[in-house]
């Protein structure tokens, strides 16, 4: 008997347009220790499916059919008295935020005795006790300190810890993770996953970890579901899935990613977008985005726009899908290999002309300072008797230096409050820089005023990491992409700028007869391509983009990233590229810029940093990105958190994490130094030969 | 929006009660029998007769007649149009600076900021009391009391406008505040666009919501001052009554017995004021979709 058993769960809300089926048909099991991934697109259900394991799903929503066995037992009609003794005690689950599962108003201690004494009958001090035992096997450094802290007082990577601890307070059989570590930097991610894993591996625990990051789900899990629109399309063992994907939209999400493209190539992408759950289209609800929809002779199968598919056993996988059940009744399934994705070939990219030296943009000695101490009566400080001014900053950016060359993509890559979105904001003159100075074509911009600036708004443009606060909600996308044009240029007539916008609606893929419609009824990727568009109605030679498709989902960011190439190709552009993400860096920049606590600490070419990183904190970046690949690469782990940017440690700023810092490195700032290859490396160790 | 008001009933009856209450106030010269600023109708030997559902009163006054043999209803009428103007007068004028003041402190922050928000904490902290008082001790010596009657409804537009507009300009503020940091605010800066545009451009029509809600909140308010400011004898002249004033007029002679010369006016305000309350707690439901209680 396993130990969980899902069975044909059916899980519905009830809006005021009719009834929305959520999930239908939801089979799976989980046995003692197994760890199981559920991966899916936002609005695939998979949390939905996460929250209807323990019947946590709020009104409208209802569980409308279908059974969950635990143990045997039947989770669905069971009190809501026994439920509770389940919850928490021997099903646990990990929450995405872990800013917002902690209850910010008691101590770490607190929750974790509430949680134990909810459950069994002990003291408070051999609760905390347990607790105590719990929170050094998350290895948190110093656990009796912690049990006395606030929320608040402890970072994102330790809160999640925190939240594992209490996860595994009770000794659950089965911890259900919703993106555990979708909220965290890379380096801290990998530690979350890696430490995760262990506890599972130990404890004998089973996880069902729910996330949309393919990378994540094939590193710890070992069987997998793919959903879309609320069904189960594909599931088996995970690394079957991965290596040899049945499903079309499989297939789509795998190739969609960028480390499975060329660099500089186009994307795989999938066309279209997820339907909204209240608007299925008929038949498999994949097909107006499926690329196999015609049979072998050119016509379209009737059954895919007709008819629901039903699992066929393909493997050890099965797979809902009409034309995988019609493969393999042709018997003509050959290996497992019949329809790997007949990715279009492309052209590649005219290789950027990588010694065209003339730079573009010139960033130096750049530093920008944010007071914390707000107005001037706040900063007034009594100290030793006497009334002195006390101000108190962060330090976003601390000297960067860059150079961008004209037509080519400079990523700038780091963690979160590295200060790379700064640099982006201070280019774009958002916000003035406390030191240094920037040359656009070889003018100082960064002095200049707003009215001054005008001239150069026509020639370099932002596009923002949000689509959903991007463009204004109270206008249309007719208004929001005539704007720009009324300035720039100022003489042009209404037909010009009527024309002008209808043909950048056209090259970024909208139908220019949408434009009298509303940013909010259009999808996620639709905005992204309308901020693009607007962004692109001035004719700009330099864009930076900020995170530009960090908020997208996978299918739809290979879209966007498409866009944004073919925009370089055909425009001409330079990009200053700012992301998180190392894999679309690969694919994508000309040269990479690393970034940590407002310094510089790489910059080399994409290629050269990629096969050789130098710095110890690069190296470790690229070891923490999860990949599909089976073998783990030995992850490079760095010890502690990022400092706050607050008071910044002397000397090299990261020299607190780094595995090789000397004495050296406590005290003297490490400074950007050429190496032979034309890679500029900030490090005393790289500079020493000791690394 | 149409669809939550289809479904609720005091939204559709508060609604209903405040049109008919609005068009009855307007058209009053058309629907009152009497003209009550007309001189030549008002009988002093009428006065003081009761309601038509109690002995003793007069067929041709439905509602009564006040001490100086006014007929109840049409002053009423009148008096409830009155109320009315000034209400959505001050409103209006209370909108404008405090719109006005509120975007500019919020939008451009710092000392512009610093220096509005003193005004409005100096500005609340003048009761409408003392507003009235001081504009009215102000106008009455400067221009004699005759002027100030002349333009008394003007003058208490005025002073509730002057002593409310920080209302207007906090909630403003705040919500400018919060939609500055989104990023089309950034866009359109990158686009070049000029400050003035931005706000009243891209900013002011996302703060809108709130500032409706405050709105009806706000009228309500207005009204009720302006009871207020009359019943104390600050406000409309006995000669041109609005609903404050006819309640102070009344209160004389609750005593003696014409109870309703001071009750039936004020169960008008009290209705006047429900109704545009009720509707501004819809309305903010409908805008605030995470206040809703469910």
């Amino acid at each position: 008997m396993a130990l969980l058993e899902v069975s044909h769960l059916d899980v519905r809300f009830a809006l005021r347009q009719g009834e929305v089926r959520a999930l239908r048909d939801v089979n799976f099991t989980l046995e003692r220790g197994e760890r199981l991934g559920i991966v899916g697109e936002s609005g695939a259900g998979k949390s939905v499916a996460a929250f209807s394991l323990l019947n946590l799903i709020a009104k409208p929503g209802f569980i409308a059919g279908g059974s969950i066995k635990f143990e045997g037992k039947e989770l669905n009609s069971m009190s809501e008295r026994g439920l509770r003794k389940v919850r928490g005690n021997r099903i646990s689950m990990i929450f995405q935020d872990p800013m917002m599962t902690l209850n910010p108003v008691l101590s770490i201690g607190e929750q974790m005795v509430e949680c134990l004494k909810a459950h069994r009958r002990i003291s408070t001090k051999e609760a905390r006790a347990i607790a105590l035992d719990k929170l050094r096997q998350v290895q948190i450094p110093s656990p009796e300190k912690r049990l006395d802290q606030y929320p608040h007082e402890l970072s994102g990577g330790m809160r999640q810890r925190i939240i594992i601890a209490i996860a595994l307070l009770l000794d659950p059989d089965i911890i259900i993770a919703d993106e555990p570590t979708t909220a965290l930097d890379v380096t801290i991610q990998a530690e979350i996953m890696a430490l995760l894993l262990e506890l599972c591996e130990q404890h004998n625990v089973g996880l069902i970890l729910i996330t949309h990051d393919l990378g994540v789900v094939s590193q710890v899990t070992q069987r997998m579901l793919v959903m879309y629109a609320g069904r189960v399309i594909e599931q088996g063992p995970t690394r079957e899935i991965i290596n040899d994907p049945q499903h079309p939209y499989t297939q789509g999400l795998i190739n969609a990613l960028p480390q499975m493209a060329t660099p500089g190539e186009k994307l795989n992408q999938i066309r279209g977008s997820m339907p909204s759950l209240s608007n299925l289209p008929s038949g498999c609800a994949f097909h107006p985005r499926c690329d196999f929809i015609n049979r072998a002779d050119g016509q379209p199968r009737p059954a895919c726009t007709q008819q629901v598919p039903d699992f066929v056993e393909s493997g050890n996988c099965r797979v809902a899908c009409h034309m995988v059940a019609e493969m393999l009744e042709d018997r003509r399934l050959e290996g497992g290999e019949p329809m790997s994705a007949q990715a279009e070939t492309i052209p590649t990219m005219p290789t950027q002309n990588e010694e065209s030296s003339e730079s573009l943009l010139q960033i130096r000695g750049l530093k920008k300072r944010f007071s914390l101490s707000g107005d001037f009566l706040e900063q007034l400080r009594f100290k030793g008797g006497k009334l002195v001014r006390h101000q108190e900053y962060v330090h976003a950016i601390n000297g960067v230096n860059l150079d961008i060359k004209r037509g080519e993509a400079l990523c700038v890559v780091g963690e979160s409050g590295c200060g790379k979105s700064t640099v982006a904001r201070t280019v774009m003159g958002l916000i003035s820089p406390s030191e240094g100075e920037i040359r656009y074509d070889g003018q100082r911009i960064d002095d200049l005023s707003s009215k001054q600036l005008l001239p150069y708004r026509k020639r370099m443009q932002m596009i923002f990491q949000n689509p959903y606060a991007s463009l204004n909600p109270r206008m249309t996308i007719q208004q929001t992409l005539e704007e720009p044009l009324r300035l720039h240029p100022p003489d042009w007539n209404r037909q010009q700028i009527l024309d002008k916008v209808e043909e950048v609606m056209r090259s970024v893929g909208i139908d220019p007869d949408w434009g009298k419609r509303f940013g909010h009824e259009f999808s996620g990727g639709q905005r992204q391509r309308i901020a693009i568009a607007r962004a692109l109605a001035v004719d700009p030679e330099f864009i930076v983009a900020d995170e530009p498709i960090s908020a997208l989902d996978v299918s739809i960011q290979a879209q966007v990233l498409n866009l944004l190439m073919d925009a370089q190709r055909d425009r001409n552009l330079t990009y200053l590229f700012i992301t998180h993400d190392l894999a679309v860096v690969e694919h994508f920049g000309t040269r990479v810029a690393v970034m940590y606590l407002g310094t510089v600490c790489e910059i080399a070419t994409t290629a050269t940093l990629f096969a050789k990183p130098r710095h110890p904190y690069t190296q470790a970046l690229l070891s923490a990105i999860p990949r599909l690949e089976d073998d783990r690469p030995q992850h490079i782990r760095l010890s502690g958190e990022v400092p706050t940017p607050v008071n910044l440690p002397s000397g090299c700023v990261f020299h607190g994490r780094c595995p090789h810092a000397n004495a050296r490195c406590k005290q003297e700032i490490p400074a950007l130094r050429t190496q032979d290859d034309g890679t500029r490396v900030a490090c005393h160790a790289v500079e020493e030969g000791r690394l | 929006m149409w669809y939550s008001f289809k479904r609720d009933r005091t939204a559709q009856l508060c609604l209903a009660v405040f049109i008919c209450l609005v068009i009855a106030a307007f058209s009053a010269p058309l629907l009152a029998p009497t003209d009550p600023y007309d001189l030549a109708q008002i009988d002093i030997l009428a006065s003081e007769l009761p309601p038509f559902w109690i002995d003793g009163a007069d067929e041709m006054y439905t509602l009564g007649t006040d001490a100086q043999g006014r007929d109840l209803l049409s002053i009423i009428l009148y008096g409830t149009r009155v109320s009315l103007l000034i209400g959505f007068g001050a409103v209006a004028l209370q909108a404008l600076l405090g719109v006005t003041f509120g975007l500019m402190a919020g939008y451009l922050g710092g000392r512009v900021d610093a220096f509005l928000m003193r005004l409005a904490d100096i500005q609340l902290s003048f009761s409408t009391l003392m507003v009235a008082i001081v504009v009215g001790a102000v106008v009455k010596a400067t221009m004699g009391s005759a002027f100030y009657s002349q333009y008394a409804v003007l003058m208490l537009i005025l002073i509730i406008g002057l002593a409310e507009w920080p209302q207007y300009a906090r909630t403003v503020r705040a919500s400018v505040l919060a939609e500055k940091n989104k990023e089309y605010v950034d866009a359109a800066r990158v686009m070049g666009l000029r400050s003035r545009r931005i706000m009243f451009r891209h900013v002011l029509p996302n703060t809108l919501s709130p500032i409706f809600v405050i709105s009806t909140v706000q009228i309500a308010n207005a009204i009720i001052s302006e009871a207020a400011l009359s019943f104390l004898g600050l406000g409309m002249p006995e000669t041109h009554p609005s609903l404050g004033s006819l309640i102070k007029a009344g209160f004389d002679y609750i005593q003696s017995g014409s109870w309703w010369i001071t009750l039936i006016p004020g169960a008008v305000l009290v209705v006047l004021v429900l109704s545009i309350n009720l509707l501004g707690d819809w309305l903010r439901d409908v805008m605030n979709p995470r206040l809703y209680k469910g």
